[in-house]
């Protein structure tokens, strides 16, 4: 387990991920999460929260610190506190 | 990985995944489908959703090795005929009923069938494969050379068609055109049975070894008619000097009133008693119960047996001698019977006695002696 987590450390060197293809969001090691509807998806990050607006919104998969989202994206906007 | 879909009403929707969110329950899928949300979550997580209280779920579907057992119990029937099914074509396919021999003679087909079994073919057995097929046909035809000259078995549907061809054998007789029956043993001629040929000996000659018997050669004051190939019998007294040695004493085992039953398996590769035998001599009488492919089923009636030390007196050990006599001369003579048995000597040993015995036999002593003509 510890070399797994030697080379998980290595691998991904990053405290979070935001990918966007396509109509997907995807976010991992996110810190919590506030809001999710069809219009809006709100995420509390490391350093900021994460705001994103769309239509149809549809959650595709979630776990404590990683969620993908479907839907069309308009909007993504990040605010420092 | 057993998974499982739910679903409920999606007014309540974004509280819902909230709350999943918080109850730290996966969500690994969802849409919506007629006003209703469906999720798919992990089977563990079923628990933890029952703690949602403002809205109530309904399983929908399982994945994995849940929703296989499911199916397996909702088409319990199905799956119990299609297994059924399967192993009565299986059965079907690789079981014979029936074996036919084609051939007009019975005594073939009675010789075929009889080698087929020894080898494993017969109804109720296990279908053989190509390659034991041509293994049992190479060896039925090597076991009767001079009976059998083609063979094959053919399997059609659940039974095996041998057909056959007969050897048809020129006899050497007819092949000699020009031969004798001659002596093929010193003795007293008593009956002479002959078709062809002209005879040489009358009864109660004396003939010795390679004396002809029966002439190919028909002649008629002194010229030579006709050279044909003599057939026939010739019966002559023949004798035998013989020697058996008995013990005086044997031991005999005798049957007690002490049964035990017991139940035997017999098939190809196993043949042993259901129960441990708890008698240490005994004879069988054993009834088959029933059989199923190469199995048998034997019911085994066990009677004890006892040693019993028997002496014998002089008149029984004399006839013993003079039937085991019997037995051996009966078995070394092609054709013939024994006319008188008589004890020339005897000698007691010990534990043994010695007899010598001269035997008097009718027994055909003519064979047949191909010649050739000389140019003289």
């Amino acid at each position: 387990m510890h070399l797994y987590k030697t080379m998980k450390n290595f691998l991904f060197d990053h405290d979070y991920f935001i990918d966007i293809w396509g109509q997907c969001i995807h976010v991992y090691n996110f810190l919590n999460l506030i809001t999710v509807n069809d219009k809006l998806l709100q995420l509390q990050m490391q350093d900021f929260e994460l705001k994103v607006t769309g239509t149809s919104f549809r959650v595709l998969k979630l776990t404590k610190n990683e969620i993908l989202i479907t839907g069309n994206i308009k909007e993504m906007r990040f605010f420092n506190e | 990985m057993n998974n499982v879909w739910i679903k409920t009403k999606l007014e309540n929707k974004d509280k819902v995944i909230l709350k999943c969110y918080t109850l730290n329950i996966t969500i690994l899928n969802s849409y919506e489908k007629d006003e209703e949300l469906y999720l798919k979550i992990k089977q563990e997580d079923l628990k933890k959703i029952n703690k949602i209280y403002f809205t109530k779920f309904k399983i929908v579907n399982y994945t994995g090795e849940k929703k296989i057992l499911l199916v397996l119990k909702k088409y319990h029937i199905f799956f119990f005929a299609l297994i059924i099914g399967m192993i009565i074509f299986y059965l079907i396919t690789h079981i014979i009923i029936s074996v036919q021999v084609v051939h007009s003679n019975e005594e073939i087909r009675n010789l075929l069938i009889n080698a087929l079994s020894e080898r494993g073919i017969k109804k109720n057995t296990w279908k053989k494969n190509y390659e034991q097929l041509e293994t049992i046909k190479n060896s039925i035809l090597k076991q009767y050379p001079n009976k059998l000259e083609w063979l094959e078995i053919n399997v059609e549907g659940m039974n095996y068609v041998v057909r056959v061809e007969e050897r048809k054998i020129i006899s050497q007789e007819k092949k000699n055109e020009r031969c004798h029956i001659i002596a093929k043993k010193d003795g007293m001629i008593k009956k002479i049975v002959y078709s062809i040929g002209q005879s040489l000996v009358s009864v109660n000659d004396y003939v010795k070894k390679g004396d002809i018997l029966i002439s190919g050669i028909i002649k008629k004051d002194d010229e030579t008619k006709n050279v044909m190939c003599a057939t026939g019998k010739v019966y002559a007294e023949v004798w035998y000097e013989a020697s058996v040695t008995l013990p005086k004493t044997t031991i005999n085992s005798i049957p007690t009133n002490k049964i035990r039953y017991n139940f035997r398996i017999k098939n190809n590769y196993f043949n042993d008693f259901i129960f441990k035998s708890r008698l240490n001599k005994y004879q069988e009488e054993e009834k088959k119960l029933f059989g199923f492919l190469n199995t048998s089923f034997y019911f085994v009636k066990q009677i004890e047996l006892t040693e019993e030390q028997i002496t014998y007196s002089n008149e029984q050990l004399e006839q013993m001698a003079l039937k085991q006599i019997e037995e051996k001369i009966k078995s070394s003579v092609e054709e013939g019977e024994i006319i008188s048995q008589k004890i020339l000597k005897q000698s007691d040993e010990q534990d043994v006695m010695k007899y010598q015995v001269f035997v008097t036999v009718l027994e055909q002593i003519g064979k047949t002696s191909p010649f050739e003509l000389s140019n003289d």
